[in-house]
């Protein structure tokens, strides 16, 4: 009777600790950013993060910045996306931009699709008749950019029963915008493959 | 062979001495046997400072020459009258005494209008039939008065009232007139006037030039406005004529956004020389550009309008800004008053501002 007690005690103990760890929700870890991502062979964040590394090395070596006095001010322009999979290539030049910023050698131009608010806000102080004249950011004093960045990402996918193989390649171009020279290009391959 | 040495140092001495003789004559110094030159390392602008010579800013003279297309319709009545009204049978061509000699018809009165009083010239060389613009406007201006067309020199005899007949005779003329506006631009010089005393001249005022009845081109005559005297003693008169102004009101597009840019602008080109007044040498000579700009978003929408106080306010300042620029490429100014330092885009270091940077202060 002791020992069918004791086997009753320890079943309902079980199962409401099996119950208790079915109801909780997923765990949760921080992990580092930073750490080499191999869920698929998708683009995915280490390929956007060794894309804008080499970039910005790349650039910050090239004698159109490094050899200049004064800091070239640039703008983003358009980095199209060729390849099949949804890649939001503002992304790749908003990171770009961070850390050419970061380097204190170029500065940036408001982008065509940064206009908006910054003609809004243009707007707003200067004629809405409600800032102190000397103020206010005067329409008609931006700087405009002596360059512009753009550029390109394309892929090749090869597909067996078995592996997959992916090949990007991502353009980046820095063209005065006066001469409409191309001043520096540089880019970057990535191959991965996955295999079953 | 002592001999032969003695003729061969005699020889070389000998050489030595015909050759210095023949020698060129070493080169003049500068400054010496040779007229000054005034592009020369010391420019004129220091012995300017230096004399404390003067210098006139005259205002901007200009010249506004346009074409009227003008169109005037004469209507003269001629009276045959017999011996009971003036006594003296025949006919007369006289004036109504009661109607002006000519009634005239001012049709394109509102084209390029000048207050400015003009001379009527050439009238038979226009003719209205040659350009089928002006002729349909004109019937079409015609017809809406009421006006049949006539035919040129058309006369249309009257019905007798009582024993007077009068006879009308319409005479259309048509034709281009030229008129010349001669005067000066008062308000984009004085920037010029500061910048010469900023950099350490004497300006002294020059009196206005007024111009007279059918004034000519002599107006722009400076060697005949220096013997006159007006310039009240200046040793320099920096001279400008206005080349050409221009008034522009763009709308655009701006690209990225649903908002357009409304842009006044004016804009002006003036020919400059600085004249010595005792020798009438230009010794300075150059085209300076002014522009002052207004930039409204989404101005034509709501109607915006441009104040032109402000145009010509930056106008007068971007012109001596540029008159600076080429007084400092003729060594007139120094180039610090010529392009004043504005904020550089230096390149910044990225740890300069870093609160975890290491900063050791001197004591």
């Amino acid at each position: 009777m002791r020992a069918l007690n004791k086997s009753i005690v320890g079943i309902s103990f079980f199962s409401t600790l099996f119950l208790l760890a079915g109801c909780s929700g997923p765990q949760v870890r921080y992990g580092d950013a930073k750490a080499v991502e191999t869920v698929t062979v998708d683009y995915g964040s280490t390929d956007l993060q060794s894309i804008a590394e080499a970039m910005v090395r790349s650039l910050l070596q090239t004698k159109v910045i490094s050899g200049s006095k004064y800091a070239p001010t640039i703008t983003v322009a358009d980095v199209k996306n060729k390849t099949t999979e949804y890649i939001d290539t503002r992304v790749i030049t908003d990171k770009i931009r961070t850390q050419l910023l970061k380097s204190g050698q170029v500065r940036f131009a408001v982008n065509i699709n940064e206009m908006q608010s910054q003609v809004d806000e243009l707007k707003r102080q200067n004629q809405s008749g409600l800032y102190k004249s000397n103020t206010i950011s005067k329409t008609g004093n931006m700087e405009g950019a002596k360059y512009r960045l753009e550029g390109s990402i394309s892929s090749i996918v090869k597909q067996t029963k078995d592996v997959k193989d992916v090949y990007y390649v991502f353009n980046l171009n820095l063209i005065d915008n006066e001469t409409g020279l191309l001043e520096w290009a540089d880019e970057k391959e990535i191959r991965k493959s996955a295999t079953r | 062979m002592c001999i032969k040495n003695i003729r061969f140092t005699y020889f070389v001495a000998f050489a030595a001495l015909t050759l210095f003789g023949c020698s060129s004559t070493p080169p003049i110094r500068s400054g010496q046997g040779l007229l000054p030159n005034p592009f020369a390392s010391k420019p004129i602008a220091e012995t300017i400072k230096e004399e404390q010579k003067s210098i006139a800013v005259t205002n901007i003279f200009y010249k506004k020459e346009g074409a009227n297309v003008k169109y005037v319709e004469e209507i003269s009545n001629k009276y045959d009258s017999n011996a009971s009204i003036s006594g003296i049978s025949g006919s007369a061509d006289k004036p109504a005494p009661e109607s002006k000699s000519s009634d005239t018809k001012d049709i394109f009165s509102d084209i390029q209008t000048s207050a400015f009083p003009i001379k009527f010239t050439n009238v038979s060389d226009f003719k209205p039939s040659d350009h089928p613009t002006i002729q349909k406007d004109l019937e079409a201006r015609l017809a809406a008065d009421g006006i049949p067309v006539p035919p040129s020199n058309s006369s249309t005899p009257s019905a007798p009232v009582g024993n007077i007949t009068t006879n009308s005779q319409v005479v259309k003329k048509a034709g281009i007139e030229r008129q010349a506006e001669y005067g000066q631009l008062r308000s984009f010089s004085a920037a010029i006037r500061g910048l010469l005393i900023k950099s350490g001249y004497k300006v002294v005022m020059a009196n206005t030039a007024v111009p007279v009845a059918n004034q000519g081109d002599d107006f722009f005559q400076v060697v005949e406005r220096i013997k006159a005297g007006e310039f009240n003693g200046a040793d320099y008169v920096m001279f400008g004529v206005l080349g050409e102004m221009s008034f522009t009101d763009n709308v655009d597009e701006i690209p990225g956004t649903k908002s357009t840019s409304q842009q006044i602008g004016l804009d002006l080109i003036v020919d400059f020389s600085l004249i010595d007044t005792k020798t009438y040498q230009v010794v300075a000579s150059f085209l300076a550009e002014g522009n002052g700009k207004e930039v409204r978003i989404d101005g034509r929408d709501n109607g915006f309008k441009p104040s032109m106080a402000k145009l010509m306010k930056q106008a007068s300042t971007t012109l001596a800004q540029d008159v600076a620029r080429h007084l400092a490429d003729q060594n007139f100014v120094t180039s610090t008053i010529a392009e004043p330092e504005i904020g550089r885009n230096y390149k910044r270091n990225p740890y300069s501002d870093d609160a975890s940077t290491l900063k050791i202060y001197p004591k």
